[in-house]
């Protein structure tokens, strides 16, 4: 792969694809398969899906790619697709993201996240709290969890979201805060239950 | 919590994503807002809270699809992109091949097939050219591929317009040479569409049998032993990779 593609830009190299260049596609898959997978996976919870989904939409990209004349980013049209192929994906299994306690997420990778050494008991309590997270997203309806996962887990301003989802941007700013509060009780509720079952039984009913 | 102008800003200011006149109004109004204080760093906790959710690390993303050290996605992209250039030099192989030696090569879901021999028949091939090539249909090995290859180029070697080639040069340079006199003339055109078609088929062969080693391994984890079964394995083995080869087509 030349050198000098490093440094370019995701529309330079969208172009240099267009006239051909498959190292210039490969390093854009490069680029953004974390990104993709990670968007994919935490819309659906399920990673051999999301897998699915991540590999489906590189190729949709690459067969699309002659139709892509700059009016968005590379990254947002990269997204929309994700985002398509998502939805499809829950339409077809007619079925709701599932949370699923990722089982690769190992102590030692989220050790290996950490700057200094952090005590087991915060790994424990970090691996907890991941699987609470996945399960009370899984809980959110479809369009509030499509905001925060935009939002959190990608950093889109509010504009960005807007133009992706197709809605003004109040109704961006609507759902992220509903979102966020139905997170927030939901969280609390998990943690309850982590800390005393019976207690937390009493506060639901 | 306040107005529903006040929920927007609140959100705005939660992402920092407020110009300064609404940031200076919002902050005066939480000196004065107790409860969208309150909120605000309910909020903030619940989006660190969210920070915690990663992705499982995933070991089969697309830049990891080649087996060997090829780009990623290359041999992919050219499994789809080319298909009628692929056909293209499939036939033209086919013209140049019953020429030279009444060999039929096939790639198709049920994997690579050489057969030799006059027609398309699967008859045995005659014994003169049993030697080369193995005598009936049957997944060819990288040294079969590799011997039909040099005899492909002795073959077109000696066509009158291109330059006769000393034997003693190694293979290497012979191809060099004849990808170079390709460009002049239509005979050599189509030798190298066919040498390419050669690099193709191996490239493809290749992958094929590395992702069948892969399903081979793990099926013979749950059962290795008799001839029977290992046919029956086989068998799977290859409906999977149909199954994958009509799924990356797709």
């Amino acid at each position: 792969m030349p050198e000098n593609f490093a440094k370019k830009t995701d529309e330079e190299l969208v172009e240099l694809a267009q006239r051909g260049s498959e190292d210039a596609f490969n390093l854009l898959v490069v680029r953004w398969e974390r990104p993709i997978y990670a968007l994919a996976y935490r819309t659906l919870g399920r990673d051999d899906d999301a897998r699915d989904v991540c590999q489906e939409a590189f190729l949709r990209a690459y067969r699309a790619l002659r139709g892509f004349k700059g009016q968005a980013k590379f990254s947002s049209w990269l997204y929309r697709i994700t985002l398509n192929l998502c939805r499809d994906w829950m339409r077809k299994q007619r079925r709701t993201p599932v949370s699923q306690v990722p089982e690769g997420l190992e102590l030692s990778d989220l050790a290996g996240e950490e700057p200094d050494a952090v005590s087991v008991e915060d790994l424990v309590a970090r691996r907890e709290m991941s699987a609470a997270v996945a399960k009370v997203m899984a809980m959110l309806p479809e369009e509030q969890r499509t905001a925060i996962i935009l939002k959190e887990y990608h950093g889109l301003t509010f504009q960005e979201i807007a133009e992706m989802l197709g809605c003004p941007l109040s109704t961006v700013k609507t759902r992220l805060y509903q979102g966020l509060t139905v997170l927030r009780r939901n969280l609390q509720r998990q943690q309850l239950h982590a800390v005393a079952p019976s207690r937390a039984a009493a506060v639901e009913t | 919590m306040c107005t529903e102008d006040t929920r927007e800003l609140l959100v705005g200011y939660l992402y920092d994503e407020l110009n300064d006149a609404d940031r200076r109004t919002f902050d005066a109004h939480l000196t004065a807002c107790a409860a969208c204080r309150d909120e605000l760093a309910a909020l903030r906790a619940t989006r660190d809270d969210l920070l915690a959710w990663a992705p499982p690390e995933c070991r089969d993303l697309p830049s990891t699809w080649a087996v060997e050290p090829v780009p990623a996605m290359h041999s992919r992209l050219r499994a789809w992109a080319p298909a009628f250039g692929l056909a293209a030099a499939a036939m033209l192989l086919l013209a140049v091949s019953a020429a030279v030696a009444n060999v039929e090569i096939r790639y198709g879901a049920d994997g690579l097939v050489v057969r030799t021999g006059r027609g398309a028949s699967a008859e045995p091939a005659a014994p003169q050219e049993a030697a080369a090539i193995p005598a009936r249909a049957s997944y060819v090995t990288a040294d079969d591929l590799a011997a039909f290859e040099a005899r492909l180029r002795d073959a077109l070697t000696p066509a009158p317009d291109i330059r006769p080639v000393a034997n003693t040069i190694d293979t290497d340079r012979l191809a060099n040479d004849v990808r170079r006199l390709i460009e002049e003339s239509e005979e050599r055109t189509r030798q190298e569409m066919a040498a390419r078609f050669i690099d193709f088929v191996r490239d493809a062969e290749g992958h094929r049998r590395a992702d069948m080693m892969r399903v081979q391994q793990a099926l013979g984890q749950i059962q290795r032993t008799s001839g029977a079964e290992a046919a029956q394995t086989r068998d799977i083995v290859n409906r999977l990779m149909l199954v994958s080869q009509g799924q990356s087509e797709r």
